[in-house]
């Protein structure tokens, strides 16, 4: 009891002092922040509705004209749906394929770690090296042609290089989606699952009646962060079509990229940028509320 | 429907067998990668379809590493993982030991300035961080490839995360016995937090290394060049140096996929611990 007290005088102490300490240790974190993620996003808000040369300084206010000319161009409306077709693409696929590995590989074992490893292995490979295998096995005399026979030039093609694309990125997304499925599954407790089998329950039932709902948390993470991830791909659509052909496989990132880089229009990526944002903006804001909502906790 | 059933050993063998021919199909752009790289053109051409070389030959590697500075690239890789890996670790664990440890005026306000970072993404501002860069004079140097990426709102959520599990009372009472604040820091709080910290490494170490985007805008240099940047350059759309493209990507892949296999468990609990409270 006396060193309690002792410890709330020592509280009492401590509070009334302010110690110039804990702020001096977040300072450079703070600093970091502000420089290199709030002001950028300022700035990038201000160039979105200015003019800029072909460095990128800033000229003149313009209002919105960057956005109604951008909403004018049929081509941005095509961007933003393949967008939206990919990130549905990338997320119910990765979200599929890792379901079933995860299902296939909740029970502890002691060789689980190798085919674990395996089975997560793409989250360590970067976009490049994951194009380069794609490109090889996708292009006309690639190794998907050689094996089925076929001759389709799958990333020159309108409607085949957007899904090739997005095969390449689900493959990349597969090794997080296992690993935070599979927390999931093995947070269901072994005795709801050994109950369910002396009731009769089989392998599907269990499965869908019990892992899935008590993994939902885990589940609409992977689905979110899974739309997330496709939001930001870049590498893959920029080595395997280019974003071609005629903007067929083009997301918002890859506008961002071409804007700035290959056409010196500032003004216009800040604005793709901004609208990027408010779209991930939205999506977070569904996230939340979904977690709050449909995720059934035990 | 009649059931077999298999005596254990059998059927946990079996099924472990299964497993990894599942893993074998996940990885199988991986291994035909591998394959076609270590073929002679001559296969390469002939639209061979077999799964293994006929002949196997180190011509593509010999080639890379002869005409692409590839130890350069991957020291420009390493450099910069370091740098961000350094800064991030000492900066995040400042940062999580006050918001663990201290009750200051405006703590919450700066807690969140700190957690809404994360809900700007990196792809959104890097048009204007990489002007801010350009007019500072910073292209094609270490610090401008590092700069943003000194400091992350998840790598302090994850370090606080495991400092809000040593309890305060331990500080308390090395505070009655004369322990400095920095001194538990770095004799108590540091020293606890070595799993935390080396799952921090593993995944900024991944992060930075299979970097595209920001090193592509910021370097103009040959000389400055990280791995993927390099490697990217290979990967054109001519068809007959399929070999070289595909010996580059595995090149590419290798460090990572070490470092992935090394640290997998901290990986797993790192990005587990840090995201998900569910």
């Amino acid at each position: 009891m006396e060193t309690l007290n002792m410890v709330h005088q020592l509280h009492a102490t401590n509070r009334r002092k302010v110690k110039a300490l804990p702020y001096l240790l977040v300072a450079p974190s703070i600093i970091l922040f502000v420089a290199f993620s709030y002001y950028p996003f300022l700035k990038n808000i201000l160039l979105a509705f200015s003019l800029t040369n072909k460095r990128g300084e800033f000229v003149r206010w313009v209002g919105l004209m960057n956005f109604k000319r951008l909403f004018a161009k049929a081509t941005f409306w095509l961007v933003v749906r393949n967008t939206f077709t990919f990130a549905f693409i990338v997320a119910t696929a990765t979200l599929l394929i890792a379901m079933i590995l995860s299902l296939f590989s909740y029970r502890q074992k002691s060789g689980s770690i190798i085919y674990q490893t395996m089975f997560s292995m793409p989250m360590s490979i970067a976009s490049v090296p994951a194009s380069a295998m794609f490109l090889f096995m996708l292009k006309r005399d690639g190794f998907v042609n050689r094996i089925f026979g076929t001759n389709i030039a799958w990333l020159q093609n309108v409607s085949t290089a957007l899904p090739s694309v997005a095969i390449a990125t689900v493959w990349l997304s597969i090794g997080s989606s296992f690993i935070f499925l599979l927390v999931g599954f093995r947070n269901v407790p072994q005795e709801l699952l050994e109950s369910a089998t002396i009731d009769g329950a089989g392998p599907w039932m269990k499965a869908f009646k019990i892992m899935v709902p008590l993994a939902s948390p885990q589940i609409f993470f992977v689905i979110f962060l899974n739309i997330n991830n496709s939001f930001k791909a870049f590498g893959q659509i920029k080595l395997l079509t280019g974003g071609g052909p005629a903007k067929a496989s083009e997301t918002l990132v890859y506008s961002i990229y071409n804007e700035a880089l290959q056409n010196g229009r500032f003004e216009t990526a800040c604005a793709n940028a901004l609208i990027l944002f408010l779209i991930i903006f939205i999506f977070t804001r569904i996230q939340f509320a979904v977690e709050k909502k449909v995720v059934f906790y035990t | 429907m009649r059931t077999v059933y298999l005596p254990r050993p059998l059927a946990n063998t079996l099924e472990a067998f299964v497993k990894i021919c599942i893993g074998f199909c996940v990885l199988f752009p991986l291994f035909i990668c591998l394959s076609y790289s270590l073929r002679p053109d001559t296969e390469l051409m002939n639209r061979c379809k077999s799964l293994l070389p006929e002949t196997w030959t180190w011509q593509h590697y010999r080639w890379v590493f002869k005409y692409v500075p590839v130890l350069l690239y991957l020291k420009n890789s390493l450099v910069c993982c370091c740098i961000v890996i350094c800064s991030q670790v000492l900066l995040a664990s400042f940062s999580a030991y006050a918001f663990s440890f201290f009750d200051m005026p405006f703590k919450k306000f700066l807690f969140a300035v700190i957690i809404t970072t994360m809900l700007i993404p990196g792809d959104v501002t890097i048009i204007s961080n990489f002007l801010n860069i350009q007019s500072l004079g910073l292209r094609n140097t270490y610090a401008g490839m590092t700069l943003p990426f000194l400091i992350s709102g998840i790598a302090i959520l994850l370090m606080r995360q495991f400092y809000l599990t040593i309890p305060r009372e331990l500080k308390e009472a090395a505070t009655i016995d004369g322990c400095k604040d920095m001194q538990f820091f770095w004799r108590v709080a540091v020293p606890l937090s070595v799993p935390s910290i080396i799952s921090l490494a593993i995944y900024q170490f991944i992060g930075i290394y299979n970097q595209y985007f920001w090193p592509l805008l910021v370097n103009t240099k040959d000389s400055m060049y990280t791995i993927q940047i390099g490697m990217s350059m290979l990967v054109g759309h001519e068809s007959d140096e399929v070999g070289r493209i595909l010996a580059g990507a595995i090149i590419c892949i290798i460090p990572s996929t070490l470092i992935f296999i090394v640290g997998q468990r901290y990986l797993v609990e790192g990005m587990t611990t840090g995201s998900i409270k569910g």
